[in-house]
């Protein structure tokens, strides 16, 4: 039924309300965070640092397909409507959520999928053909252009059969170096012919490519790997494992350490209680906030009086949203006493779900 | 109870937006929520007001105002969920 619900946008047609400039207080939340799939060893060292370099904090991923095999009829095997399902999946799913260890980097949306038939990439292609061909496509309007924050990260997707020039390599991501001087990141991914296949090496560049996106970000530090090229949270953990309902690759955890691919705890929803309380002196209007929550919860707040007030309403609340990184939410919650008197409050919490 | 997102937008500094999604189920209790899909910390970003539509008899329309509480563009979604 959801399905049927559409959006449009139309002119604003109310008058803006003027932000609250009342005085925050402060309250801090750390809810329960995913379980987490076997570890390695415990106890170890961080085997990943971070070296400062940029990541992507809230991806914003745009699926490629490239080659007519793609909108061949009947569709191959698997289909780029199988794998774009499956990366909505990933996105949504918990498998991004212990990447919040990591510069608080938060899951990624997807963007968009787009299947380019027009060109077929080569066989034995090389980073500059994939490059060069997004550079063209961003060119004529075929692809999305680049963010203002630079979130976008751009996964091309061979058709089966298509190899890279390289024959170690089934996929990989990297960046090139714009017009106006900002870096693309992307990333190729080679077909076996199975919808887990192809899901298992995005993954692992999907994942790779936020934390790490331009080789100077979340590596290993020396001794962690064993190839050459950047030391990244993939390379030490090529074990799959299927996360609401799609096969991906794990991923190096300094938290476990070991490599995990995290599932969604098992939490009875609704979950409610109070956060803070408070007093409001007459006509008052105070704004707290309560940082922390993880960004997947469906939350709903509602302020309720704790002094006896019959005859009237007693205070009315505003929620506001910050996204104070990739990872987490902070709440900022406006109240206001519509009486003359002082009035005592408790802020309850509902989360509904994740 | 599911959860999902409707739609996603782009605010302008300071742009108050109103959305409307149409063809909800009247017998169906939905919440919304509007969540930054651009990190920014330092204080609060968005603020929405939900209004409702009775568009036929059993079916609802929600108007969703959206307001950016600061200087800055950013993009944002707004996520549904059933309570029923």
């Amino acid at each position: 039924m959801r399905s049927t619900a559409t959006a449009s946008a139309v002119p604003a047609m109310e008058p803006v309300e003027a932000p609250a400039y009342a005085p925050a207080r402060k309250s801090g939340v750390v809810l329960a965070k995913p379980t987490v799939g076997p570890t390695l060893a415990a106890g170890g060292a961080a085997k990943f640092a971070d070296n400062g370099g940029p990541v992507i904090e809230i991806a914003r991923v745009q699926l490629v397909y490239w080659g007519s095999a793609w909108a061949s009829n009947p569709p191959p095997t698997p289909s780029a409507n199988q794998v774009t399902g499956a990366v909505e999946n990933m996105l949504s799913g918990s498998y991004m959520t212990g990447l919040a260890q990591y510069r608080q980097i938060g899951r990624g949306y997807l963007l968009g999928a787009t299947v380019y038939g027009a060109s077929n990439p080569p066989n034995n292609f090389t980073d500059s053909d994939v490059s060069n061909f997004l550079k063209a496509r961003i060119a004529d309007g075929t692809l999305p252009s680049l963010d203002a924050d630079n979130q976008n990260l751009y996964l091309v997707i061979m058709p089966q059969g298509v190899n890279n020039q390289n024959s170690g390599f089934i996929g990989e991501h990297t960046y090139y170096v714009d017009p106006a001087g900002k870096h693309v990141h992307f990333g190729w991914i080679t077909n076996g012919g199975t919808l887990n296949g192809v899901t298992s090496i995005l993954s692992h560049e999907l994942v790779e490519s936020v934390t790490d996106p331009e080789g100077s970000a979340i590596t290993g530090v020396a001794g962690t790997c064993t190839q050459g090229g950047w030391c990244e949270i993939g390379d030490v953990c090529y074990i799959n494992s299927v996360v609401d309902g799609t096969t991906v690759q794990k991923y190096y955890s300094n938290n476990d350490s070991g490599c995990i691919a995290p599932v969604w705890p098992a939490l009875n929803f609704p979950i409610s209680g109070v956060q803070w309380r408070g007093t409001l002196p007459p006509s008052a209007t105070i704004t707290w906030f309560t940082y922390n929550w993880p960004e997947y919860y469906f939350v709903l707040w509602d302020v309720v009086p704790t002094t006896l007030g019959p005859g009237g309403p007693e205070v009315k609340s505003r929620v506001k949203v910050e996204r104070a990184s990739g990872a987490y939410i902070t709440y900022w919650i406006e109240v206001t006493n519509l009486t003359n008197r002082q009035v005592d409050i408790e802020g309850r919490y509902v989360i509904l779900d994740r | 109870m599911a959860y999902g997102v409707q739609f996603r937008g782009r605010l302008q500094p300071n742009q108050t937006q109103r959305w409307f999604t149409y063809n909800w189920p009247s017998n169906y209790d939905v919440a919304w929520m509007v969540v930054p899909t651009d990190a920014q910390p330092g204080g609060a970003h968005v603020t929405c007001d939900v209004a409702l539509e009775r568009a036929a008899n059993n079916t609802f329309t929600y108007w969703l105002t959206v307001q950016n509480l600061t200087s800055d563009s950013f993009d944002f979604e707004a996520r549904y969920n059933f309570l029923n």
